[in-house]
């Protein structure tokens, strides 16, 4: 076989030149003809019961189609994982922000100033903003069904955790709590819908899941599945928050009610108030050593925050609960996790789903453990670390683990030793490691996997057809890079098809840090049956066997033989003919290796692959304004094997930027129920200025179950940023952070404390 | 989020802009950069009837250095001030305040009259235009009006320009002896953020060199206005370099006897005080000792 070309080396993404330059055509650019533009009246109050809505002054207003409320819907409750929500607010409201009425008009002017002249009488409702004071007694309820506010409930346990922390040398036991945060995607959520007589609906919208979204959307609607199709187009980012969203559904119920298509984009406040921000956790954790520092036992409890209605909270809260146990060699485990309801902005996925928050908190009880202990942090991780080949307490299979060497080669980066060694005042060094999964059986339960088409013209054109989603992290050019290398052909033989429900596979999307293992299977299973195809096409040409036929660099030659060589384009040609125009069609689907955890024990595996990684902070604090600024960062992430080095890193790079955003500024602020901040003067981002340089690493052990050995990487980049910091203030200022984000002024205070004590 | 339909009009000289401006009364805006104005359009904050746009106006963007009068025009970009070579030798003070301002994007467009007349409490123009004892030209149909910008600002947003009124241009007094200034700004993060605590402290010895003739200390973010701390600049006034330096701790907590900050979602008012002294004292250490090195 020819060796590995394509796959491994770093290429611009494809259609980077193409963004850079402005000619992409992004979701909120698509304008259809005919098309009217929505708005949404949204509620002022964050509990209230809906008493009259009168809608007939904005129906008068020209250039208004149509105004619809809750009684214009089918009144079908639904969600992707549960069945509290409606297409607008029924009886009453259950967050400021949540959706009352909708306009469709010819332009936008209209359709707002139509918003002013819907009449809605309220009578106000007492609220819970905190799912603490929502889990009370008596507290008011969000859902009159949901007794006591709760959403949901998870245990896990495994091993006998009281014996074991009963029996430890040092025990940890500390209180976190994780703020809410917002995704800050350059493009604000939305979709033009289009309908066609027989009511079937087209709905372009940039989403991470473009099959799945379907299911709840048919039934919210009334529909059958196959009546609603999927179009993405490119998008402006995600990062989790992309998935089920009434705005969507409002531009598709309007375009029902006009027959025309309706474009409905939120504006950035509304995006900010009802989008799909982070889920607030607080989490208490118990961790033990013995006197070595290997863990004995782990318990905690988490307290999540679903906001009104459940988008995918349960589930966060559950991989909270226990996903980072396969971090490292737990026996002993137990966690509870419940989650509330509240009168907030309904929450979701964010890069990470319950285990950034998780490991923000493992990782800092680490840190802690290692201080009590007086040993190094860092071998304290190498001497828990799990290893390759091995079974994590919960059952789930790892196979390739560079976990150590991330922990080795980042320590090496940083000059870990030496920092750790010579301690200077107000300057700290942190730690901080983390795992994940490249998909997650528990979310996909029908069937996992992936499955890629991969169509070879006449031309000798390759085109790919996946199911998954690239909102920008870099997904069609790894496919591409998957395809070509298969194939045999250069990267820019080959193109990768915008997914379209009617034509493209069924893919679960892009979460869970899936997308290059899933979907990149299904690209190179499809593309293997390409190959064997064409190569058989090729094979009679040159009259010989098609298991002797190679490709490379777009000519085919039999295995000894370069110099007698077909070109690729030739071949197609003469297999499209002697088909009489059918192109070569290759089609193959990944089967993972994954088990559906139990229901009770919660032993499964839920990801055929598992990365890993390790990142080390370095900080200086500002003694007078106790502003901490990150001067140097290393981020070791185990990826597998590289199929784009550069991707990767911009990924590693990107998502220290958003860890550090949530450590140090990022916070929405509710205040008397409303969003305080919903806008990015007050929502802070850090900017260029901000970041520090980051250093990436890859650790490449190969994946058996990869696309080539590769895993994933776009949310182990975040998990560990956030205690690598904090672990690293902990050093500069013997503050511990069990709050984020770390506010100059609250630091300030603890350290004016911390003067005090060691004055007093 | 959608602009209300509203009439424009890009003036071709200033008598003209006035006698618009004057003619529609307070349903007028004048329209320099932009990046207030726009900004409180979209959110409805201000309904203008009528835009005035004054980019045609040239001349109202000069910047001239070469008398004792330092003229700024009011059009003047914060980016035009941060990089003029004169402005950085005379009042180096200005030139570092307005390139804290914004983004780049935003000093390419946003203008120093327009900083004043927008009127925020922490506008990072005025703390150091106090300390320089700015006074401001203005002009409306009545003719030309100056007015000492210690004297301009009426509340939070609120200046005592009247209808049809536009600031012209600023003038500084070229400082007679050696003189320095620094001006400290707290952020949350490093760019594109409003302060929330902004301090200016400028001085300028006698002829002879020995003593601080002049003292003045900015403030912004820190009352309802922009404001000045006289009692502290007393403290200092008259005092060697090497006295005043002494002192500082005493000044700064007479400097922060001068304000009433606020609490919101940027900053609490205490440690609004804490940063001011804080800042106030390392500004007030480098500018004498600057002072002292001669």
């Amino acid at each position: 076989m020819p060796k590995i070309q394509i796959v491994g080396r770093s290429y611009p993404q494809i259609d980077g030149m193409e963004k850079a330059t402005g000619r992409t055509r992004f979701a909120s650019d698509i304008k259809l003809a005919g098309m009217l533009h929505a708005r949404v009246l949204r509620s002022p109050y964050p509990h209230a019961r809906i008493l009259n809505i009168d809608t007939s002054r904005a129906k008068a207003l020209p250039g208004v189609k149509a105004v619809v409320t809750y009684a214009d819907t089918p009144g079908i409750k639904f969600g992707p994982r549960s069945d509290d929500w409606t297409i607008f607010a029924d009886d009453k409201v259950r967050f400021c922000g949540d959706e009352v009425a909708a306009v469709a008009a010819v332009d936008e002017d209209t359709a707002e100033e139509a918003l002013e002249l819907i009449r809605v009488e309220y009578e106000e409702l007492p609220f819970v903003e905190s799912p603490l004071e929502a889990l009370k007694p008596g507290a008011p309820l969000v859902h009159e069904d949901h007794p006591g506010n709760v959403a949901a409930e998870f245990k896990v346990e495994a091993g006998d955790v009281d014996r074991a922390l009963a029996n430890s040398h040092v025990v940890c036991e500390e209180s976190f709590y994780t703020n809410q945060t917002y995704q800050a995607y350059l493009e604000p959520m939305g979709a033009v819908a289009d309908v066609d007589l027989a009511g079937r609906i087209t709905l372009y919208a940039g989403n991470q899941i473009p099959s799945m979204i379907r299911v709840p959307y048919a039934k919210a609607l009334g529909l059958t599945l196959d009546q609603v199709r999927v179009v993405l187009p490119d998008y402006g980012g995600g990062f989790g928050a992309k998935m089920e969203t009434n705005t969507h559904l409002v531009a598709m119920l309007l375009a029902q009610k006009t027959g025309r298509p309706v474009r409905h984009f939120n504006t950035r406040h509304d995006d900010f108030i009802a989008g799909n921000p982070r889920v607030p956790m607080y989490i208490d954790i118990k961790l033990g050593a013995d006197k070595e520092g290997v863990i004995t036992g782990k318990e905690v409890k988490v307290i999540g925050d679903a906001g009104a209605r459940i988008v995918y909270s349960q589930i966060i809260v559950a991989t909270a609960c226990y996903r980072v146990d396969s971090l490292y060699r737990f026996k002993n485990v137990r966690a509870k996790g419940i989650t509330a309801y509240t009168n907030t902005v309904p929450t979701s996925c964010f890069r990470g789903f319950g285990n950034t928050q998780a490991t923000f908190v493992l990782e800092s009880a680490m840190d802690i453990l290692a201080h009590k202990l007086g040993m190094d942090p860092a071998e304290m991780r190498v001497k828990n670390s799990i290893g390759p080949d091995s079974v994590s307490v919960h059952g789930w299979k790892i196979n390739s683990c560079g976990l150590k060497e991330c922990v080795e080669e980042a320590t090496k980066m940083s000059g870990w030793a030496e920092k750790k060694a010579k301690k200077r005042p107000l300057k700290g060094i942190g730690l901080s490691c983390c795992n994940h999964v490249s998909g997650n059986r528990a979310f996909a339960r029908e069937f996992d996997g992936g499955a890629g088409i991969v169509r070879i013209g006449r031309d000798g054109r390759i085109s790919v057809y996946h199911g998954e989603s690239d909102m920008g992290q870099g997904q069609k050019t790894v496919y591409a890079q998957i395809a070509a290398e298969t194939l045999g052909v250069p990267l820019d033989w080959v193109s990768v098809m915008q997914v379209d429900t009617d034509i493209s596979p069924w893919g679960f999307g892009s979460f869970a840090t899936r997308g290059t293992l899933m979907g990149g299977n299904g690209v190179l299973a499809a593309s293997k049956d390409a190959f064997i195809k064409l190569a058989q096409v090729a094979a009679d040409m040159m009259e010989s066997n098609v298991d002797d036929v190679v490709c490379e660099g777009g000519r085919f030659y039999v295995k000894g033989s370069p110099d007698k060589s077909l070109d690729f384009k030739e071949v197609a040609l003469n297999a499209t003919d002697s088909n009489h125009g059918s192109p070569v069609m290759g089609t193959g689907f990944y089967d993972p290796p994954t088990v559906l955890p139990d229901p009770k024990t919660k032993q499964g595996n839920i990801s055929p692959a598992y990365p890993f990684g390790c990142q080390i902070a370095e900080v200086e604090v500002d003694p007078t304004t106790g502003k901490v600024t990150v001067t140097n960062f290393v981020a070791a992430h185990d990826v597998g094997r590289a199929i784009n080095p550069m991707a990767l890193e911009g990924q590693i790079q990107g998502g220290v930027a958003q860890g550090l955003g949530w450590t140090l500024m990022e916070n929405m602020v509710t205040n008397k129920g409303k969003v305080a901040n919903a806008n990015f003067l007050d929502y802070l981002i850090p900017t260029a200025l901000d970041m520090p340089p980051v250093e990436p690493k890859l650790i490449e052990p190969y994946e058996p179950n990869g696309p080539y050995g590769a895993k994933g990487i776009g949310e182990p980049a975040i998990n560990p940023t956030m205690s690598a910091i904090t672990n690293a203030i902990y050093d500069a200022t013997g503050v511990r952070i069990t709050e984020l984000p770390v506010s100059p002024e609250k630091l300030l205070a603890e350290m004016e404390k911390l003067k005090g004590s060691h004055e007093g | 989020m959608r602009i209300k339909p509203f009439e424009y009009h890009a003036a071709s000289d200033l008598r003209e802009a006035v006698q618009m401006l004057s003619e529609e009364g307070a349903d007028a805006r004048a329209l320099a950069g932009g990046t207030d104005l726009v900004l409180a359009m979209k959110h409805k904050a201000v309904l203008p009837k009528k835009v005035v746009s004054l980019h045609r106006i040239t001349e109202m963007a000069a910047i001239n250095t070469e008398g004792d009068e330092i003229k700024i025009g009011a059009l003047a970009t914060h980016s035009e001030l941060a990089a003029h070579l004169e402005l950085q030798k005379v009042v180096p003070i200005l030139c570092q305040a307005v390139s804290l301002i914004g983004s780049w994007q935003i000093r390419n467009s946003a203008t120093i009259g327009g900083n004043l007349a927008h009127a925020s409490p922490a506008a990072d123009s005025a703390a150091p235009l106090l300390a320089l004892d700015a006074t401001l030209v203005t002009t409306s149909p009545s003719g030309d009006e100056n007015i000492p910008l210690a004297s301009f600002f009426s509340g939070p947003g609120a200046t005592i320009l009247h209808p049809g009124q536009i600031i012209k241009e600023i003038i500084i007094l070229r400082p007679q002896g050696r003189s320095s200034g620094r001006y400290l700004k707290l952020m949350r993060k490093r760019a594109v953020d409003l302060s929330q605590a902004g301090v200016a402290f400028q001085a300028e010895l006698d002829p002879a060199g020995e003593k601080l003739a002049k003292v003045a200390i900015g403030l912004g973010g820190m009352a309802p206005t922009p404001i000045r701390a006289p009692e502290a600049e007393g403290m200092l006034e008259g005092l060697s370099c090497a006295e005043a330096l002494k002192k500082i701790p005493s000044v700064a907590r007479a400097v922060v006897a001068a304000t009433s900050p606020i609490d919101d979602i940027r900053a609490s008012a205490a440690y609004r005080k804490l940063v001011a002294e804080a800042f106030f004292k390392q500004a007030a250490q480098e500018v004498l000792t600057s002072l002292t090195a001669g």
